[in-house]
């Protein structure tokens, strides 16, 4: 019987036995590079509402407070979202017949209110909470960005459980005062131990607990 | 050979639990349960909470205590003054609760993100909104609103007032009594400015409650 294959395959066959390592290894790369993406995790992406609502007109032009509109930021788990007559207030009197707010009327008449697109939107399985942060000083921009800047509004942050816990064990990196916490502009400085210390007074300040409990599975699975 | 064969096996089946891991993930990650503002199916107008039955009083929300709860005097100790002197004859005219400096950090806290849109960070009516074309707002500095009773104050929030309107749905009772002591405090920080000329308000510098004896001519004192 002929030789099916001549000698010079030996190398081809090892080489397609180590190289399956390599591709294996890429190809778990790209699965977690695909995971972390934008495409998977919806980050960056601005959603059409049916209202054309823009906070940069809101909270950047007209300086109108978070908690105007997000009422219970402070004190539930949801921030919740402002009803058709907390827009009312306002749009009875100014651009009260803009088209683009026809909407706002027509649930204002019917009583139906508006339906948002949800941007962030966490898995069932996970647990957020808002007022613990805010009391604790994490600032509405750590999480959501410049949202004076956002005319459409986009999620500015993956929302992966890796995410969550970056900050869960070191919270002092992103802590800030607490007068602080509605302003947009407010950037971390963690570059050097002697601004950590200030994180870390922070921390102290606010009694933020320790690995133990901000790792702890059931915290945020519950 | 059954060597191979087990890892052949257990790749595969690895396979499979990651797909099927896949299509299970969208079951957990949308349960069917109901959460804050998501809609339901189950009734006909979409909404997943119900109202409570008109007249429900939730245990410990009787609101028995009426200066507290409506600004307004018990029915019976309101006294008959003539309605020509004195326009807010029904309107408590004390707080009705002892005012701390807590009460008036919170009520400015409170002012500022529900009525400086409007009012303007000095109380002056020139806020924000009113210069983008809303109806010009009450100035705070304004005699009648120096003399109006307390429960005035918290009238017009509660209900609103003309144009205004009402913050009850946005601004819990005890807040409403914090933002009027805050008011009371700006309205005796410009006592003796309100002579100055100009319908714009006298910005105070951050903090304080001392008047100011310069006014600065930039409008209001917003961070803009
Ligand atoms: C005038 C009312 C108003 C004010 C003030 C306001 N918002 Fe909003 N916000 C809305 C409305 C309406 C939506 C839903 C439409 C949308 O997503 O753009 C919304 C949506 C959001 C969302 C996305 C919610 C989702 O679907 O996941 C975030 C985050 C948010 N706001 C943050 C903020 C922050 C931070 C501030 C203060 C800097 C702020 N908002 C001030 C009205 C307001
Ligand atoms: C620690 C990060 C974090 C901070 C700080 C934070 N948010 Fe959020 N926000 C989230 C996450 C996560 C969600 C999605 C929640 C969900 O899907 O259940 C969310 C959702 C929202 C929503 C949509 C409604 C809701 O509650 O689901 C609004 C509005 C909002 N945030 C406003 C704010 C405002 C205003 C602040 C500042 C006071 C703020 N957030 C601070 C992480 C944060
Ligand atoms: C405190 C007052 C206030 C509230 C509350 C408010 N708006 Fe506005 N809105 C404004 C002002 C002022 C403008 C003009 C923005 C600008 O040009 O700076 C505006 C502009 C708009 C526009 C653009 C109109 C056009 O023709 O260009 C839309 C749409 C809008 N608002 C939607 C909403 C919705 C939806 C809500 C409720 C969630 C809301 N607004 C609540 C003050 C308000
Ligand atoms: C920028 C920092 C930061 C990010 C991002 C963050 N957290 Fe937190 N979280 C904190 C701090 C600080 C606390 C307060 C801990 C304490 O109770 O002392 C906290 C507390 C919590 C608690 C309450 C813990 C308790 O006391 O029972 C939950 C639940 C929680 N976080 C969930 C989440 C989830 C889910 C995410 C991601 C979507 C997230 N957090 C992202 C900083 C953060
Ligand atoms: C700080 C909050 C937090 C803690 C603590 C936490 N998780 Fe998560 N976890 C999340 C969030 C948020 C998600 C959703 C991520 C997403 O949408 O991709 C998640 C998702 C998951 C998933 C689904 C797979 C995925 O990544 O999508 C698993 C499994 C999981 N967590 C297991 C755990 C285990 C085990 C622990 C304890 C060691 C734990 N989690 C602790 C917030 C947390
Ligand atoms: C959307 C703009 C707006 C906001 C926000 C607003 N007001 Fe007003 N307010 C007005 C206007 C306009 C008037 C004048 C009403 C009229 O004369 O028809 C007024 C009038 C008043 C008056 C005078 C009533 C009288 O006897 O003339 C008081 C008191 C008052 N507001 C208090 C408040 C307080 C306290 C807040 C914060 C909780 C607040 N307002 C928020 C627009 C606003």
């Amino acid at each position: 019987m002929p030789q099916i294959f001549h000698h010079s395959t030996n190398a081809l066959a090892k080489i397609t036995i180590y190289g399956a390592v390599f591709i294996i290894v890429a190809a778990l790369w790209v699965a977690v590079e695909l995971n972390r993406s934008s495409w998977n995790t919806g980050q960056w992406v601005e959603r059409q509402q049916p209202v054309q609502f823009s906070h940069k007109h809101h909270v950047g032009d007209d300086g109108i407070d978070c908690r105007y509109c997000h009422t219970s930021v402070e004190t539930a788990a949801t921030a919740g979202m402002p009803s058709t007559a907390v827009c009312m207030s306002c749009h009875k009197q100014i651009w009260a017949d803009s088209p683009y707010l026809e909407p706002v009327r027509a649930s204002f008449r019917t009583g139906k209110p508006l339906e948002w697109i949800r941007v962030h939107d966490l898995p069932d399985y996970a647990y957020f909470n808002h007022s613990i942060h805010v009391q604790k000083g994490v600032g509405c921009s750590t999480c959501h960005g410049r949202v004076d800047e956002q005319p459409i509004m986009y999620q500015a942050a993956t929302l992966q459980m890796e995410w969550c816990l970056e900050c869960h064990r070191e919270p002092e990196k992103f802590v800030r005062p607490k007068n602080r916490i509605y302003d947009m502009a407010w950037r971390p400085v963690n570059t050097n131990s002697e601004q950590l210390a200030e994180g870390f007074r922070l921390k102290a300040e606010y009694k933020i607990q320790g690995r133990r409990v901000l790792e702890s599975c059931s915290t945020c699975h519950r | 050979m059954s060597r191979f064969r087990n890892t052949f096996g257990i790749g595969v089946l690895l396979a499979v639990v990651c797909f099927a891991g896949a299509a299970c993930r969208h079951d957990m990650q949308d349960q069917p349960k109901i959460k804050p503002y998501r809609g339901s199916s189950f009734f006909g107008d979409g909404l997943a909470s119900r109202p409570p039955v008109q007249g429900t009083i939730a245990r410990g929300h009787l609101r028995s205590d009426t200066e507290f709860y409506t600004g307004k005097k018990p029915v019976s100790s309101a006294s008959p003054a003539p309605a020509s002197t004195n326009p807010y004859t029904d309107d408590v005219d004390t707080f009705p609760f002892p005012i701390t400096q807590e009460t008036v950090v919170r009520g400015r806290e409170r002012y500022e993100i529900f009525c400086s849109v409007c009012h303007g960070m000095t109380g002056h009516g020139d806020g924000m909104i009113v210069r983008r074309g809303f109806r010009r707002a009450a100035s705070f500095h304004d005699d009648r609103l120096r003399q109006a009773p307390v429960g005035h104050f918290f009238d017009a929030i509660t209900n609103g007032w003309g144009a205004m309107p009402p913050y009850a749905a946005q601004v819990p009772v005890q807040d409403r009594w914090a933002i009027i002591a805050y008011v009371r405090a700006l309205q005796l920080s410009q006592q003796n400015i309100k002579t100055q000329p100009g319908p714009s308000g006298t910005p105070l510098p951050q903090g304080s409650s001392q008047p100011q004896s310069q006014p600065t001519p930039a409008a209001g004192g917003h961070q803009e």
